[in-house]
């Protein structure tokens, strides 16, 4: 058995919530609640929810852009979840990340040169003789003309600059990369050149993605298994194509129902499957945090935590359907 | 019966670099009881076409500069203001894709919902609340009566997504524009207000015009759907045989580019370049630079083919029967 790229045991990501005057710490949400994943080398893993599930907290904590307050992060076996200063800044050259938004994840002062550029010649990856060289590759392997490198981010669509932001990410070969909602603020046309150049860019340099998103459909493209959260808690996880054929938790069979198909039907569906909204994380129901709006709950369900477990070697399910049945 | 016919609009904004010509002779209509889906990428113009109806496009620089907006056979373009804004909020409203920065912070929804009402309807404070906790528990709003008094901040985006339904049609408008509804909300919420608007479409007649950059939310909710790209409409067909016989090159790229459209980890299809900037739209068609059936004649404007039952592409070589049959599989 390979040994994970990535392997993130119970993490725990807390913040605290202040009110009144002194601004006292009246609380803390659970935005991330021992989670444990496994990410393989080249492997797509994609991480959905609902806004306030708290996947982009589980994915910057997962690379170290956030500091874990419980749990452990192994990267290739090194427990990186306490490295500091120049460790910490070593091994960020490792795992990188495509934010969502082309706009402000760009410094505008920057030529497209400084921003690529400066991350190379700062981890040694290139010196001031050939780091030009190394660029216009970088450029050319993104689909942008190697003279792009002395013009300003404000000259390019934004379809240009997130391919900006992934070679920014890329130039440093890193083995990880996170996408937070990396093709989520761009156009149909344009986002479907994205995802060919980061499968592309995965096949040329068996990269891992961690890919954070809320578009099922893009996910169901990309990935090779889908982690499932709800209000800080893994759902589910399982291999792509047996979770969006055989989903097991009722959160994800009503996300999946949620999801709206490009090809009309008729008779018309009705939509809903679940009722209400995403309760807030300070304050989340008791149990298992799906039962006020799952149309399945139980009694017991108010009240008990249902463990993970596991359908089969490779899909686990956190509901008390799924519980083996004692005598 | 129709309800509202665009014939022919422009709309240009006139700025210091140059004149956008962000709608530029766009012609469709909207019938009673009817989802007319009018799709696109950013910058097509939909959005534009949604305020110039209402004649809330910022002047200057923007300017509507030809066409006529007929809306139970009078002219909204040529209208006195002040005709025009017993129209407005009463016979046609509107919802922004923003429900967070739409409603005032410093007024409780009720106080907002109560305004619209005495000035459209005269109701006074009485009959208002009771017609507010009505529209409230319409549009799904658990607790009603509770929630006339909470404030913005005190609800979430769903909720103040149905607010903004609930002001929109207080006065039972015939005609709803709704722009990007869903795009701010979560998949499970977008459902549930999507299922609304079906229903009102069914129960009430009400026709509407839903701006939205989805092929998902089209194919679930539209009954006809306009196609734009740079300021002009490039197809319109009813739901079914835009999907199933698309016409115009840039719908078939833009179905095609969908996730849906492919086998999970092939390569997606993809229309090359980029949506062409408003300062230099190019002549003729204006998709016709990122084409792959451009041919010379493409300079030139392209005619309207009509391909079927209401169902037309403005295009000099459209795809034609069944010629592109099964390309969503």
């Amino acid at each position: 058995m390979n040994t994970p790229l990535l392997d993130v045991q119970d993490l725990k990501k807390y913040f605290p919530v202040r009110s009144g005057l002194l601004r006292r710490v009246v609380g803390h949400v659970h935005a991330v609640d021992e989670i444990s994943l496994q990410i393989m080398p080249g492997e797509t893993l994609a991480l959905v929810g609902e806004s306030g599930c708290g996947k982009t907290t589980a994915a910057r904590t997962m690379v170290r852009l956030l500091d874990a307050d419980g749990g452990r992060i192994l990267f290739r076996g090194q427990d990186i979840t306490h490295l500091e200063g120049d460790a910490l800044r070593r091994m960020r050259r490792h795992m990188q990340v495509v934010f969502q938004d082309p706009y402000a994840s760009l410094n505008p002062r920057r030529t497209v040169g400084e921003i690529i550029g400066a991350p190379m010649v700062l981890h040694g990856l290139a010196t001031a003789s050939d780091v030009n060289d190394k660029m216009r590759d970088l450029l050319v392997q993104v689909g942008l003309q190697p003279d792009y490198l002395s013009r300003y981010p404000h000259e390019f669509s934004g379809g240009q600059r997130q391919r900006i932001g992934i070679a920014r990410a890329l130039a440093l070969e890193p083995e990880l990369v996170m996408c937070d909602e990396a093709v989520s603020a761009l156009d149909v046309s344009v986002q479907a050149q994205i995802i060919n150049l980061l499968a592309d860019l995965q096949a040329g340099r068996s990269m891992s993605y961690l890919f954070v998103a809320h578009n099922l459909s893009v996910v169901r493209h990309v990935a090779h298994r889908v982690a499932v959260m709800y209000l800080g808690r893994l759902v589910e996880v399982a291999p792509t194509a047996e979770l969006f054929e055989d989903p097991r938790h009722p959160y994800t069979q009503a996300l999946l129902a949620a999801m709206p198909k490009a090809h009309p039907v008729r008779p018309r569906r009705s939509f809903v499957r679940l009722g209400g909204e995403v309760p807030s994380p300070v304050s989340p129901p008791s149990g298992c945090h799906l039962h006020p709006r799952c149309p399945v709950a139980e009694a017991r369900c108010k009240t008990l935590i249902p463990a993970l477990v596991a359908v089969n070697s490779c899909h686990i399910v956190r509901c008390v359907k799924e519980l083996p049945r004692t005598a | 019966m129709k309800l509202l016919e665009i014939h022919d609009l422009k709309t240009h904004f006139f700025t210091d670099a140059g004149i956008l010509p962000s709608v530029d002779g766009i012609s469709f209509e909207i019938n009673q009881g009817e989802i007319l889906g009018v799709v696109g990428e950013s910058g097509c113009g939909k959005s534009v076409t949604a305020m110039s109806i209402l004649r809330i496009i910022p002047e200057p620089p923007g300017r509507i500069v030809a066409g006529r907006i007929l809306f139970d056979g009078h002219d909204l373009v040529s209208m006195p203001i002040e005709a025009l804004r017993k129209i407005r909020g009463r016979d046609i409203a509107m919802i922004f894709q923003e429900p967070m920065t739409s409603l005032n912070p410093v007024y409780t929804v009720g106080e907002q919902l109560r305004e619209v009402l005495s000035l459209h309807l005269g109701l006074d404070d009485d009959a208002a609340r009771a017609r507010i906790v009505e529209m409230f528990s319409l549009v799904g709003i658990s607790e009603p009566a509770m929630r006339v008094d909470a404030y913005p901040h005190q609800m979430s985006g769903g909720m103040k997504q149905r607010v903004m339904i609930a002001m929109a049609l207080c006065c039972s408008p015939r005609l709803l524009i709704a722009d990007e509804p869903t795009t701010a909300l979560d998949v499970t919420v977008q459902a549930q207000i999507l299922n609304l608007l079906v229903k009102l479409r069914d129960e009430r007649g009400l026709g509407v015009m839903l701006i939205t950059h989805d092929l998902g939310v089209v194919a679930e909710t539209c009954d006809r759907v306009v196609v734009m790209y740079a300021g002009r409409v490039v197809e319109t067909a009813c739901v079914q045989d835009l999907f199933a016989h698309p016409s115009h090159p840039y719908t078939v790229g833009l179905l095609q580019s969908l996730p849906d459209a492919a086998k999970p980890g092939s390569r997606l299809q993809t229309i090359p370049g980029n949506v062409p900037s408003p300062l230099n739209f190019p002549t003729g068609c204006r998709f016709r630079d990122r084409c792959s059936r451009a041919s010379s004649a493409c300079s030139l404007e392209p005619p309207l083919h009509v391909v079927g039952d209401g169902h037309e592409v403005r295009c000099h070589h459209p795809y034609q029967g069944g010629e592109h049959e099964h390309a969503i599989a």
